[in-house]
């Protein structure tokens, strides 16, 4: 059993998604970093589950009632096992009635807590992925409490330890390809976009919202499939970026897509960072 | 298929089939020829005028092409019957009264609209925006109504108009689209399969209810006695 003593800021729990389910308007969800959580499943490898807590800016403090295994990757901050503090992307085993507490980020926004155990929370959709109102809860509660079982299959030999290059949680430069309305900016505009610096004005799990100049009048455009990496210009000039639990379709001109590397680094980018695009030959 | 389409590659994993006219009602045929036709797609979706598909692994964009031109559709004949489904929908006040913005209070020409909407039937083009919000066509011209200028509070359940969009909101949420009433239906469950009773491609009429029936109905569906009504055609 693993109970929530403190919520932290905003801690949910995901798995790789829902897949299978945007015909319904059914958002994606799953992790915002990839990279990430990719490194925790990774690092704690077993087949039953994908499930994490992906913490944000504040994390939880937890308490495990059995011994667990456990990982901590994505945005640097303290991870203290019974006051203890232990290092980020390594295996730790925390024993019987122990206390977990991640604290305040320093590099990065987003922390991913991986348990090796399924974490018992409903299957909605095919998916664990928190997101209102599909599944009840938006985000972890004080006095939570969360059943575990431990996994059935286990791999059979150990991994070598997995290293990232955390380069990535801070790099200023977006990696972008053209997207299906990039053609409807003048050459004059196209030029902008690319050598402006936007400013991240606001950002949550749906969406970041960065500063822009560009005005152009797409108030006639049909909604259309948008997806996360997404980069729309609305008609006031300012851009959405659509992340992991981003509206399945809308209605701005769709001028830019992250790539992957670049959709997990901006997920871990604070409101007033500036970025720029760097466009990539199709 | 003859001309008349382009391909566009959203992403990597995805590409998107665009019809130069909006193929109302057919969209759902041409894209389980499609789906058909590349068992490695993880997802199919469309719009108005997009198919869309979703790949583990992507074909390149001169395959999608050369696939799309050995597709026989068959377009004359609609195999299915279409369901024809009768959504309630109340016009009480206590709702909105954005009608009564629009019109400047004028009862004669609301009443005029709310027959003229009473008397069309729409045709479900695919869901989006949020889960279970249906994107309905068919809008006369002389009903379509500008957005808001600035999104306001929207109650579930609200029958509105965004240009020549209709949609019904499945939750309470900001929008921008001007509400004409309210439907005591869920379009949207998260437990059992039909996930929604309304398919892509079916056709909907509206009908009039008063705020008692409206409440009736709220109640059957909390009690899992509502049953949703259609005729075929």
């Amino acid at each position: 059993m693993i109970t929530v003593e403190s919520s932290g800021y905003f801690t949910t729990i995901q798995d790789s998604g829902r897949v299978g389910y945007r015909h319904l308007g059914v958002p994606v969800a799953g992790p915002m970093d990839r990279m990430a959580f990719d490194l925790a499943i990774n690092t704690l490898p077993f087949y039953d589950d994908t499930c994490i807590f992906e913490c944000t800016l504040i994390g939880p403090r937890l308490h495990l009632r059995k011994a667990l295994r456990f990982v901590v990757t994505g945005a640097t901050t303290s991870v203290l096992l019974n006051g203890v503090c232990v290092a980020m992307n390594k295996v730790h085993t925390a024993p019987d009635n122990s206390t977990l507490e991640l604290g305040r980020v320093q590099r990065g926004i987003r922390s991913y807590l991986r348990f090796e155990a399924v974490v018992d929370t409903p299957v909605v959709l095919g998916s664990k992925s928190f997101y209102t109102p599909v599944t009840p809860n938006n985000c972890i509660q004080k006095g939570d409490s969360f059943g575990v079982q431990l996994p059935l299959m286990l791999p059979t030999k150990n991994h070598e330890p997995i290293t990232l290059d955390q380069d990535y949680i801070d790099e200023g430069e977006l990696n972008v390809t053209p997207g299906p309305d990039w053609a409807i900016l003048s050459e004059g505009q196209q030029t902008k976009l690319l050598e402006e610096t936007h400013i991240i004005e606001a950002q949550n799990r749906m969406g970041y919202r960065l500063s822009g100049t560009i005005q152009t009048d797409t108030n006639t455009l049909l909604s259309q499939l948008v997806l996360p990496g997404m980069v729309q210009l609305t008609p006031g000039g300012k851009l959405l970026v659509a992340m992991a639990d981003c509206q399945v379709t809308g209605g701005y001109l769709q001028v830019l897509q992250l790539d992957s590397k670049a959709l997990a680094g901006l997920s871990q980018q604070r409101e007033g960072t500036t970025i720029v695009f760097k466009i990539q030959p199709t | 298929m003859s001309k008349g389409y382009r391909v566009i590659q959203i992403s990597i994993l995805c590409y998107s089939i665009e019809f130069e006219q909006e193929f109302t009602g057919s969209i759902p045929l041409y894209k389980a020829a499609l789906l058909n036709h590349f068992p490695s797609v993880l997802e199919g979706t469309n719009t108005f005028n997009r198919i869309n598909l979703l790949f583990d692994q992507a074909p390149s964009y001169d395959a999608i092409v050369k696939a799309i031109e050995s597709i026989a559709f068959t377009k004359a004949s609609h195999p299915v019957p279409v369901k024809i489904w009768e959504v309630p929908i109340c016009f009480d006040t206590s709702f909105t009264n954005d009608l009564a913005t629009v019109y400047k209070g004028d009862d004669q020409k609301i009443e005029a609209y709310r027959d003229h909407f009473l008397a069309t039937t729409f045709t479900l083009e695919f869901y989006g925006f949020m889960p279970g919000f249906g994107y309905l066509s068919g809008l006369p011209k002389a009903l379509h109504l500008p957005r808001k200028n600035n999104p306001s509070a929207t109650l579930q359940g609200s029958v509105s108009v965004g240009g020549a969009q209709v949609g019904v909101y499945p939750q309470d949420s900001p929008g921008g689209w001007q509400c004409l009433g309210n439907c005591p239906i869920n379009w949207i469950n998260f437990i059992k399969e039909p996930y929604v009773f309304i398919a892509i491609g079916d056709k909907v009429r509206f009908v009039a209810i008063d705020l008692n029936t409206h409440q009736k109905i709220r109640s059957e569906i909390t009690m899992g006695q509502y049953q949703p009504k259609h005729t075929l055609r």
